[in-house]
């Protein structure tokens, strides 16, 4: 025998094996969608303001990432809150919107989008909430990502 | 019991699908997410339809409507290809996998032949000679 039988079918298995791994990376596998937000300061950095003159333009970046596997328009709320009262998975936090923003994202792309608040009054802890809303089967719909940043509200100058 | 409640279905669902009816945007936006979750490139029509929201915070609307209008009339006609492209789709990916497939078996019929073709012509010029 010219070719010995073990040898070819060491060969047939290495071969067999290959076709296996090839097929399967050529099937489209449906990996898990999720949208996702973050908060940026002004210079786009994770250093946030911790007191905010109330009357005086409040700076911000959000960020938001499409990973859903299709292109995906969404709603940015920004609510205010407070200690305790912010939303969760499956509820948005119940207060009127003080400032929104629509964009279309295609799948695998994200955007930073300057935020300009002007926030007024006094308090500590205020919660300043940003909401991802999706736009889904026709209608929007609350994803369940959020993020949330406490400031102390104040009338003077802050304290360092 | 389940085949009394299927007629009642059935005279349900026109009121549940009767709601507002969508406007360009909404329905631009639907056609979006449809549409690239079956893979086309909308790509032109998300930067239409973004250019659109830019134009609708500046306050106008006509210029946004026009924007929408156009991203829309893309979106049908890419809808409109939908079927054709889905079947051109699904057929590339099994032939590709019909042709990965087929290496093993065509590697068992063809590779000893080769070997042995290969291995006899590269030994042609041997002389056989009878040890005594």
């Amino acid at each position: 025998m010219i070719l010995d039988d073990e040898v070819f079918a060491v060969l047939m298995a290495i071969v067999i094996v290959s076709c296996a791994i090839a097929i399967a990376m050529t099937i489209p596998r449906k990996t898990e969608p999720f949208a996702a937000i973050g908060i940026l300061n002004e210079e786009g950095k994770m250093n946030y303001p911790r007191t905010v003159i109330s009357g005086k333009p409040l700076k911000l970046n959000v960020f938001i990432d499409n990973h859903e596997g299709r292109a995906s328009a969404f709603i940015v709320f920004v609510k205010l809150g407070s200690r305790g009262n912010i939303p969760n998975n499956t509820n948005p936090l119940n207060s009127e919107p003080i400032w929104n923003y629509t964009i279309v994202l295609n799948d695998r792309s994200n955007i930073t989008i300057p935020v300009e608040l002007n926030l007024s009054g006094e308090g500590n802890d205020v919660a300043i909430v940003f909401e991802l809303w999706e736009f889904n089967s026709s209608k929007w719909v609350y994803t369940g990502r959020w993020c949330h940043l406490y400031v102390n509200l104040t009338r003077g100058a802050p304290n360092g | 019991m389940s085949l009394r409640i299927i007629p009642l279905l059935l005279l349900l669902i026109p009121f549940l699908s009767s709601g507002a009816q969508p406007n360009g945007l909404e329905r631009a936006l639907s056609l979006i997410e449809l549409l690239s979750g079956e893979g086309m490139n909308v790509s032109r029509q998300v930067d239409l339809l973004n250019s659109a929201l830019a134009l609708y915070r500046q306050g106008k609307v006509k210029e946004a409507d026009d924007l929408v209008n156009e991203a829309l009339n893309e979106l049908v006609s890419l809808q409109a290809e939908l079927p054709s492209y889905t079947f051109w789709r699904d057929l590339w990916l099994l032939l590709r996998i019909s042709a990965i497939a087929s290496v093993p078996p065509a590697f068992y019929y063809a590779f000893p032949r080769i070997y042995a073709y290969l291995w006899y012509r590269a030994r042609r010029k041997w002389v056989v000679r009878r040890i005594k």
